[in-house]
């Protein structure tokens, strides 16, 4: 497994992040989650999250986050450890660090009985606490009732974030099973970005990594059912304003529509802030909401409107919303808005190495999705046409309109 | 122009100002591509109550935010997003208690979006169906704060704590608040306290400082505007609380929240630099009930709390000092917290730390233009000044200073809020 090293002149944070690629597999969600949250818990030398926050502390408020995501078929999770430039540190900061982000990788708090019982059982409970304030949350909720209702068994309804009964049934022991998995059944990467001498941080991590050399396939695309009908689904909960989330298919979509029109379309139609369609015809127009926007999820071939509105007014809303995409459809945008769009959508790309974040980003889609690198991307962009955007409109297919109503 | 050094971090504000008295701070980023420019009103939602020339206004609660709203406006078909979109720039704008902040990033076009910028914060442009179009939009706003529950905790702790103080309402007024507020009341305040020198500018990122200034003056120098003697009128806060306990019901709480607040006057500390005041209140919190103490973790163990942090905030003449918790227990856990905060200790080990950590975010934040651009206009907002000596401060932090602070605490004025389901 080769280490990525991208050199970025002049930022004083500086970010490795190690990543393991696995199939998607409903089962497992859940039980990555909690492993995670132990692993970063707590490790072998330090045992307690005390004990490990205080050690980032010392080294210059350091801290290694994770996450674990979906793209499609593929799960990904990801530790990312962020550290300063070791020009302000003490001698010897920089083993420390990189040391510290392997520890946590390679020894966790485990002994003969699983993971050590007191870092489970807080993790567990806050876990717990967690998938319980989701209902808190409506714009959260609200989207995962939505997809659930558009179809219980599509690997695009599970939430990312898991689900109580599976939580509630996991032990200690059985997570170290999870843990066994995680480092020797995925596919491993590791980048680093930053003002730093590579040749010395590749030398350090080489002392502390090991791999696995595993391959996991990409397998990036999900089908999603169409329906004939658009089926709308109202249900209730104790919130104060009203969430409206409407569901689309995408046709399969090709690497450039994907990449290139799919976005065009998008700030067009619903992300271009106030002076998108959505937000012209609901907002401004007609005072219907004060949030509106839209986004794809290409891997998903998924499409979502969602909006913060009052439901006596949902049918004008849809009656809006429809209106949009009609003119869409039938290329009621100007070529002044399709030059606009393009120019914002490329000089919003000169600033992909603003931030070691971004360019990580940026890089690991390229590597691990295939996706163009911002300076394709740019190029591309300056030759799309209102034709193309047109025959884009035609893929998108309403599927489900929900609305999470409010009974107070 | 005059140079403000950042002492030991290698950054510089550039600091001018207009004949007509609109400040001009600039710090300049080459590592990055964009930048990004704040032009900010003194005038936030607290400013319902003032004077112009001796003669006593009041407008309704919202007005700030409902003015922040019908600004974008250049003319009945057309916004400021409209003019922006064509340079490829992202707009937005924001009240808080203090101030309107009007923002621009983009990566090009420097002079234009300066200009432009200027020109819609400074031009109004509102009209009877404007602003009744607006209150549609601004009372969904209304609606959407409600559905966010740690919302909802805020302002219920400031109606606790204050008996007078305007925080105690909504930042865009509640939905009667919005249907009240009338064209005339926006051009009062607009005409007003919209004026050069009730603003100022900051800029970040890439760009040239000398090129600004150039431009922003230019931009300044043919304009007119109102030179009317103003005085806010702010009722004065006493240091007691209104409500030492309350609970409210709220079925959308899956997991009870409680917030702890003490109230203080800062004078406890006027001998002192409040930033440095607050940078030691804000070890002292962080040690005692953070993520690194001791108490914290023997509350998780004992599964007494899935959340809780706390802080220190300036709010006019006092310190508010709060801890957020969520609990299913919170009987059982609000007697252990309160008994915690006025027994709080301090140490050198974890000062050492601490200085670390203050240190690293402070070198950290000059990566990031949005809030280094932030930090500048908290600075002049709460100190009306900029500190060149935070790395200093940071470094210097001792023993013995933070022990007396600590010791000059005040418990006295302590309210509860505890929100849930049933």
């Amino acid at each position: 497994m080769k280490i990525h090293t991208i050199y970025k002149k002049g930022f004083k944070n500086n970010i490795i992040k190690v990543l393991f690629k696995d199939k998607y597999n409903k089962d497992i969600i859940t039980y990555n989650n909690l492993l995670t949250d132990c692993m970063t818990y707590s490790t072998k030398k330090y045992p307690s999250k005390r004990e490990l926050l205080m050690k980032y502390e010392y080294l210059y408020d350091s801290y290694i986050k994770c996450r674990t995501t979906r793209v499609g078929k593929n799960i990904c999770t990801i530790f990312s450890l962020e550290f300063l430039d070791p020009k302000y540190c003490d001698e010897g900061y920089l083993n420390e660090v990189i040391e510290l982000l392997f520890e946590m990788i390679y020894k966790p708090n485990i002994d003969k009985d699983g993971f050590d019982k007191k870092t489970f059982d807080i993790c567990k409970n806050n876990y717990l606490a967690y998938l319980e304030t989701v209902k808190e949350n409506p714009s959260k909720y609200g989207t995962y009732r939505a997809l659930y209702n558009m179809d219980p068994h599509s690997i695009s309804t599970y939430p990312m974030y898991g689900d109580i009964d599976t939580l509630k049934s996991i032990n200690r022991k059985e997570l170290v099973n999870t843990y066994n998995n995680l480092i020797n059944n995925t596919e491993m990467y590791i980048y680093v970005c930053g003002d730093l001498d590579m040749d010395n941080i590749t030398n350090i991590i080489n002392k502390y990594y090991k791999d696995n050399e595993n391959k996991v396939d990409n397998d990036l695309f999900v089908d999603n059912k169409k329906r004939n009908k658009v089926q709308e689904v109202i249900e209730y909960g104790p919130y104060n304003q009203d969430t409206f989330i409407s569901i689309y298919n995408l046709d399969k979509f090709n690497k450039y529509e994907r990449e290139i029109l799919l976005p065009t379309f998008n700030y067009i139609f619903g992300s271009g802030g106030l002076t998108s369609k959505l937000y012209d015809k609901v907002r401004e127009k007609n005072s219907l909401c004060y949030t509106i926007y839209s986004y794809p999820n290409v891997y998903d071939n998924l499409f979502f409107i969602y909006a913060g509105i009052n439901k006596k007014d949902k049918d004008l809303v849809i009656k809006l919303i429809n209106e949009c995409l009609n003119e869409m459809l039938t290329g009621k945008f100007t070529k002044k808005e399709l030059e606009s769009t393009k120019r914002y959508l490329i000089h919003s790309l000169d600033n992909s190495d603003n931030s070691i974040e971004r360019i990580m980003g940026y890089n690991i889609a390229h590597d691990l999705e295939g996706l163009y690198l911002p300076k394709e991307k740019q190029e591309l962009y300056k030759n799309v046409t209102k034709e193309e955007i047109i025959e884009l409109a035609k893929k998108i297919h309403i599927n489900t309109i929900y609305i999470l109503g409010g009974e107070s | 122009m005059k140079t403000i050094e950042l002492k030991n971090i290698d950054q510089v504000i550039y600091y001018d100002e207009c004949s007509n008295g609109l400040p001009i701070y600039m710090l300049e980023n080459k590592n990055v591509s964009d930048f990004y420019i704040t032009l900010s009103v003194k005038y936030g939602s607290l400013d319902t109550d003032f004077k112009i020339n001796n003669k006593e206004y009041h407008v309704n609660n919202g007005v700030a935010h409902f003015l922040e709203h019908v600004n974008f406006n250049i003319d009945d078909n057309t916004t400021a997003h409209d003019l922006f979109r064509d340079l490829g720039s992202n707009i937005n704008a924001f009240t808080t208690f203090n101030f309107t902040s009007y923002e621009v990033s983009s990566n090009n076009h420097f002079k234009e979006n300066l200009n432009l910028l200027l020109d819609y914060v400074q031009t109004r442009y509102f009209t009877k169906e404007l602003v009744d179009k607006e209150k549609g939009i601004i009372t969904e706003e209304v609606r959407m704060g409600n559905n966010n529950p740690g919302k909802k905790m805020f302002f219920e702790c400031n109606k606790a704590l204050y008996h007078n103080n305007k925080r105690k309402y909504y930042i865009t007024g509640n939905e009667k608040d919005v249907s009240n507020i009338t064209n005339e009341e926006l051009e009062l305040v607009f005409d007003n306290f919209y004026v050069p020198s009730n603003m100022f500018i900051i800029i970040t990122g890439n760009f040239n400082h000398n090129e600004a200034v150039k431009i922003i003056k230019d931009n300044q120098k043919n304009k007119k505007f109102n030179h009317n003697k103003i005085e806010r009128i702010r009722c004065l806060e006493p240091d007691t609380i209104v409500t030492p306990y309350k609970e409210l019901i709220d079925k959308q709480i899956e997991i009870p929240k409680i917030r702890i607040s003490y109230k203080m006057n800062k004078d406890i500390y006027k001998d002192k630099d409040l930033e440095e005041v607050m940078s030691y209140l804000y070890m002292i919190i962080q040690n005692n009930i953070g993520s690194t103490s001791l108490f914290k973790e023997e509350l998780m163990e004992k599964e007494l709390v899935t959340l809780i942090n706390g802080g220190v905030y300036l709010e006019d003449d006092h310190l508010i000092f709060g801890v957020t918790i969520e609990s299913k227990y919170p009987d059982k856990v609000i007697d252990t917290v309160v008994d915690k905060l006025k027994h709080m200790t301090c140490n050198e080990e974890e000062l050492i730390r601490s200085r670390r950590v203050r240190i690293a975010d402070l070198i950290y934040s000059y990566d990031d233009i949005e809030y280094v651009n932030t930090d500048i206009m908290d600075q002049l907002i709460k100190y009306d000044k900029i500190y060149d000596n935070l790395y200093d401060m940071y470094n210097n932090s001792n023993i013995e200073e933070c022990s007396e602070i600590l010791n000059r605490l005040d418990f006295t004025n302590q309210s509860i809020v505890v929100m849930k389901k049933n």
